[in-house]
């Protein structure tokens, strides 16, 4: 039996996997790897630690590194905080405020976070309404929005809902009679929690927490935008940008950003390695449903109350600032007014265009490379499938300045064929990163609608006579589409937002998305209005597909639901 | 499927994009989209055919990335504040001569400063200033007297109110602090520098941070360069503007980088800017910089109460040589850094430490121990680490300007880095301890 | 349609170290009406699979109409197959799951309206033709499985587990349409009987 019969190989998959695999190593393997490279080589091409040496032996890198920690840990306590109780309460309770609590698994992850920092600063600044405020009637002044507590608080209001919505999926799988065995044995109220409910759900908390970590550990445009530059992310931007694509410190630091970041996923994997306690028996329910008494609603509501508003301060801020004519050193704008709509509409349609089309067409390039990789993964048994998975997946712990920067240096020089334009000043470029990071975010979705999927629907078209191709195309991306949807509504959303990498990318202002142009505004003393307004409009764009994409998502899987009762057959004819 | 339309929607755009391609001129500024916006639609109104791409960055960060584009590629023009990074750019070879484009118009200097480079390679295109400018709603609710000079912003009740940025994120902010160093000599200025930032309440990210937090009330005032003062002002924010008598006024600069992509087109671009109707859009409001040419050219159109560049150039009792500048270019931004920018925590604490001692002791602070005490906290913490033989020393500044990658060099600059930031830090806490034990007695 | 012999000449096969087919002989002659009882994982679906192309052998030579079909794919053995789990697509109407094997021959369209008509009045499901499997209950969606499978005419019709969902009524009814075309099928039974191998 020759090579290829063992293992099922055809033309087909082959080919498949090559593509994919041309397409990661040139954009995801190699400008990683020359980031690594950089970051151990001297200039004269020989190997040293030096460059390390360097970064350790300076108090200003020991620095960002402690406080690029200490803010990602910080982040995720304070997300914990706010999470951790709103899911116990979406689960645990019979609750009105149960769609309440679902939007504010969502709303935070809508808006920016730089955009939502400006807001923050004029709301809870040392001089924002918060503060003035509190400066009039009790003459005290919260530093929420110094130095590293500004990321901190931005951080941990946008990223809560990893944890939540993980939480949420984790509770709800724990069957009810692990609960009622505990009850029967005397445990309850708190103790329960802690012994029983909590632990059997510690994995959705883990995996969500150290999302969490890792993203704040590497954002860049936050902490930029609140000019907390004594963080990891930032000096190797300023570094990069400031002293050169040559200078190997940016490199050092990429490299210690990509290792912690790897190390914390590794971390997590571990702790949740032969954990899976999914416990969902056949005929078993959730854990019960209770209802609230008198002073646990009071509580439970203005908690909730709390949140939201916590959640919501960003998005009024920046409302507000869209329509104010002037806000300075006042709880309030001193009036209003519609001219920075106006502006924004005069300038910006580039601008938005700028973002369909690359979001748009990375969005659509990961589901093509997501549904690809899920098929040879869960459908062939081609040697080193799973690399491609991995590799693919790896893009998470890899941040967009680290990405961006590997670009630069892989690619400086190239030229597109034909067009005499340089690769990296082109906004093909920009489109890759944003394809390459958010490719993980697609490739789970279209992984989880395969596996929704019976093989035997597939080898039932096979054996009707549709050689692989036709089956993909009749049967499979048929039934894959709700989750193909959803992954590139993910990697759609995601990568509207996004502005670490895109800020070392763009290299001419009409080539900036969204993102980069609401940056750009905020540079000049009249443009925080259009700016505000500007991100208002990226907010609502986002919002509307989400939600359109979730109606979409209902309906194609609507069909798919199991039958239901057996029914009288009726008579059978002969011929 | 919806990919495919995107995919041809893509096609389209780039066979578009090669079209623009040729009637393109590539500008990379550190200036507001206010003013290049302005600039862009007046341009291409006169030059139909031509587009105007802007490239925003920073100037130190502008420097880099023309120097790291390949020649061929370069973006067509730099437009930026600060002269010294045109003569950093003029060293390493990287613009070209355009002599020829020069408006004669233009007076040969401003005060006793060079408007246009000698040797042809990069012209004035606007006047600015530098000067504090300062929030009337938070400095009236914290009783604070109008700032009119730097040194009135090294007042101790001006602690924790005072925005600052860093001379290596901000061309203003260097030619300010080189302004103040070159006006008070080089430990003076450093004294009044560390002053300053110890009374600071952040360090912000490019030089815009502070112009913006003085707009929204965060700090109460800061150095700003002079447009954004005023411009400020025009869009209504409760802000003035003032010019110390420590002041320069400089030239903001334009020039060909050589490797241009579009040379010819580039030129067109620049002779309008330094042309009466490139000038007169400085004039707006929104924009407020000043010209290079001078009023008695553009009569009637100077609106009211603007300020005069010729008058205060010859008010200001400053000289500002840019070779010394340029000289000291990486050492400044390098000192400033370690001891400032990263070590905001240390010096502000340090501060308010001595503050609190003098206002604890009262006259008891004039003499005998605490004075002795306080005088040696204050040393530690406001006097700089290289002193004025060093930073006048040839060899010492060479170290600066090697080669990064060099892993040698490297590590020789951030060991130097390293050094002064570890030795600020431990003299700001050792002030601390001192003032804490003036205050004790 | 021409009635062709299904041979298995010393098959084996196994999954990892585990063996379920063990150097099986078995000739199924034209036109032939073939059961394989036995309890579970004896290997009945294995064999099934194995005829259908799912699954390859590790030795031995399989044989339709005297031809060796081992290296000839599912979807070029034209041997139809009805999955214990129906397998009918959810996203397709029950027309057009029935019609998919006619489509992908790329017949006429009138040939593909009547032979799908047909089959679908055979199995007693006309007015069904327009609804989506998951309205239909489990017996006729096992209809639609065999309808699908009956209309493309295969040599060889493998039914997997096909007693579990009828009726006594309706087992015997579709057993006696199943003639028509050679098949086998697999079922599991308490009885001890197990496949018998010829050597």
């Amino acid at each position: 039996m020759n090579l290829s019969q063992r293992y099922g190989l055809s033309k087909g998959p082959v080919a498949a996997a090559l593509l994919v695999l041309v397409f990661l190593a040139l954009f995801l393997i190699v400008p990683v790897a020359t980031v690594f490279y950089t970051a151990f080589v001297n200039s004269d091409g020989s190997l040293t630690f030096g460059h390390f040496m360097a970064f350790f032996n300076q108090p200003l890198m020991q620095e960002a590194f402690f406080n690029s920690l200490y803010v990602a840990g910080w982040s995720s306590l304070i997300a914990s905080l706010i999470a951790v109780p709103l899911a116990y309460f979406t689960v645990r309770f019979e609750f009105r405020g149960a769609l309440i609590i679902q939007t504010l698994g969502i709303l935070p992850l809508i808006m920016p976070p730089f955009v939502g920092a400006v807001a923050m600063q004029l709301i809870f600044g040392r001089s924002g309404s918060v503060n003035l405020l509190l400066g009039e009637w009790f003459g005290i002044n919260l530093p929420l929005m110094e130095g590293l507590n500004s990321v901190i608080f931005v951080e941990s209001l946008h990223y809560f809902p990893f944890i939540l919505m993980n939480l949420v999926v984790s509770l709800r799988a724990i069957d009810g009679s692990m609960e009622e065995a505990a009850f029967n044995l005397g445990s309850r109220g708190f103790r329960l929690f802690r012994r029983i409910i909590f632990p059997l759900a510690l994995p959705g908390y883990v995996a969500g927490t150290s999302l969490v970590f890792i993203k704040v550990f590497d954002d860049l445009g936050t902490p930029l935008v609140l000019g907390a530059t004594n963080m990891l992310a930032p000096q190797a931007y300023l570094r990069i940008t400031q002293v050169g694509l040559e200078d190997p410190l940016g490199y050092v630091i990429s490299v210690i950003i990509i290792a912690f970041s790897i190390a914390a996923l590794w971390l997590s994997a571990r702790v949740l390695k032969g954990k899976d306690y999914s416990t969902l028996q056949k005929g078993g329910g959730s854990i019960q449903k209770r209802k609230l008494g008198k002073g646990e609603s009071v509580l439970a509501y203005s908690w909730i109350f709390l949140v939201l508003l916590l959640v919501l301060s960003p998005h009024i801020g920046v409302l507000l600032l869209s329509f104010a004519s002037v806000w300075s050193f006042a709880p309030l704008p001193d009036g209003y007014t519609l001219a920075h709509y106006n502006a924004v509409f005069e300038d910006s349609s580039g601008m938005i265009a700028n973002t369909l089309l690359y979001c748009g067409l990375a969005a659509g390039i990961d589901v093509i490379l997501g549904t690809a990789i899920a098929y040879l993964l869960l459908r062939t048994r081609l040697p080193a499938r799973h690399w491609l998975d991995w590799f693919a997946s790896a893009a998470l712990a890899i941040p967009g300045i680290v990405l961006a920067i590997g670009l630069l240096r892989t690619f400086r020089g190239v030229e597109i064929p034909f067009t005499g334009e340089m690769l990296t000043s082109s906004w093909i470029l920009i489109m890759i990163a944003y394809s390459v990071r958010r490719l993980p975010y697609a490739l789970r979705s279209c992984v989880a609608a395969l596996q929704q999927i019976n093989v035997s629907l597939e080898e039932a078209a096979q054996s009707m006579g549709a050689n692989r191709w036709r089956t993909i195309k009749r049967v499979v991306v048929p039934l894959m589409v709700g989750g193909m949807l959803a992954g590139f509504v993910t990697s759609f959303i995601t990568a509207a937002v996004e502005l670490s990498a895109t800020i070392m990318l763009v290299t001419r202002e009409s080539q900036a998305p969204m993102s980069y142009g609401i940056y750009l505004y905020m540079q000049s003393p009249s443009g925080r209005g259009p700016g505000a307004a500007l991100g208002v409009l990226a907010v609502l764009a986002v919002a509307i597909g989400t939600y359109a994409s979730h109606l979409l998502i209902e309906r194609t899987t609507a069909r798919q639901r199991p039958a239901h009762a057996e029914s009288e057959l009726p008579e059978l004819k002969t011929s | 499927m919806a990919h495919v339309r995107h995919i041809a929607l893509a096609l389209a755009l780039s066979s578009a994009a090669l079209a623009a391609q040729a009637g393109t001129v590539t500008v990379i500024t550190s200036f507001p989209k206010d003013l290049t916006q302005a600039y862009k639609n007046a341009f291409e109104k006169a030059n139909p055919g031509i587009t105007l791409e802007i490239l925003n960055k920073n100037t130190v960060a502008g420097i880099a990335y023309v120097r790291e584009t390949p020649a061929g590629q370069r973006p067509d023009v730099f437009w930026a504040s600060a002269p010294d990074a045109f003569e950093v750019l003029n060293r390493d070879k990287l613009l070209a001569k355009a002599a020829d484009i020069a408006n004669p118009k233009v007076p040969d200097k401003i005060g006793s400063f060079p408007i246009n480079d000698p040797g042809g390679m990069y012209f004035g295109q606007a006047l600015a200033g530098y000067g504090i400018m300062y929030n009337t709603r938070y400095v009236k609710a914290n009783k604070l007297p109008n700032p009119v000079e730097w040194k009135d912003l090294l007042a101790p009740e001006w602690f924790g109110h005072v925005g600052i940025t860093s001379p290596s994120r901000s061309g203003t902010m260097h030619l300010t602090a080189e302004t103040i160093l070159q006006g008070e000599g080089w430990e003076e200025g450093w004294r009044t520098l560390l002053r300053m930032s110890g009374n600071s309440s952040a360090v912000t990210e490019r030089s815009f941070g502070v112009p913006d937090g003085v707009n929204n009330g965060q700090f109460a005032a800061g150095p700003v360069i002079d447009f954004f003062g005023l411009s400020s002002k025009f869009s209504k924010f409760p802000v003035e503007f003032v010019y110390p008598s420590e002041t320069a006024i400089v030239p903001a600069n334009i020039a060909l980088i050589e490797g241009a992509k579009n040379a010819a087109e580039a030129k067109t671009f620049i002779k309008f800017t330094l042309d009466q109707a490139g000038q007169e859009v400085l004039l707006e409001p929104k924009i407020s910089r000043l010209p290079v040419l001078p009023y008695s050219e553009l009569k009637g159109k100077i609106p009211e109460g603007y300020p005069d560049p010729a008058e205060i150039a010859k008010r200001s009792k400053v000289h500002f040589d840019v070779d010394v500048s340029q000289s000291r270019y990486y050492l400044v931004q390098s000192l400033y850094d370690q001891t400032i920018t990263f070590r905001l925590k240390e010096l502000q604490q340090a501060t308010k430490a001595i503050y609190d001692a003098e206002r604890k002791l009262g006259d008891k602070a004039k003499s005998g121990k605490p004075a002795e005490l306080l005088a040696e906290a204050r040393k530690l913490t406001w006097d700089p680490l290289v002193n004025a033989k060093q930073a006048g020393d040839a060899a010492f500044l060479k170290t600066f300007s090697g080669d990064k990658r060099d892993s040698a060099v490297s590590q020789q600059i951030t060991q130097l880095e390293g050094e002064w930031n570890g030795r600020a830090r431990a003299n700001y806490e050792q002030a601390v301890k001192l003032a804490n034990q003036a205050a004790a007695l | 349609m021409k009635k062709v012999s299904v041979e298995c000449r010393n098959i084996s096969l196994s999954y990892g170290k585990t063996e379920v087919l063990k150097d099986l002989n078995i000739v199924i002659e034209p036109g032939e009406f073939f059961a394989l009882l036995g309890p579970s994982g004896s290997g009945k679906s294995t064999l099934l699979r194995l005829i259908a192309g799912f699954n390859r052998q590790s030795q031995g030579t399989l044989l339709v109409d005297g031809k060796d079909v081992s290296s000839s794919p599912p979807w070029k053995r034209n041997i139809g197959m009805v999955f214990q789990s129906y397998a009918l697509w959810p996203h397709m109407t029950v027309w057009d799951n029935v019609a998919f094997g006619l489509v992908e021959r790329k017949l006429p369209r009138n040939e593909i309206r009547e032979r799908t008509e047909a089959a679908l009045a055979l199995v007693g499901l006309s007015q069904y033709a327009k609804r989506r499997p998951n309205e239909l209950s489990g017996g006729q969606q096992q209809r639609v499985a065999l309808a699908r499978t009956i209309v493309i005419e295969p040599q060889v019709l493998l039914l997997d587990e096909p007693l579990s969902n009828w009726t006594r009524n309706c087992g015997c009814r579709c057993g006696a349409n199943c003639c028509r075309c050679n098949g086998a099928w697999a079922s599991p039974r308490s009885s001890s009987r197990t496949i018998r191998k010829r050597r």
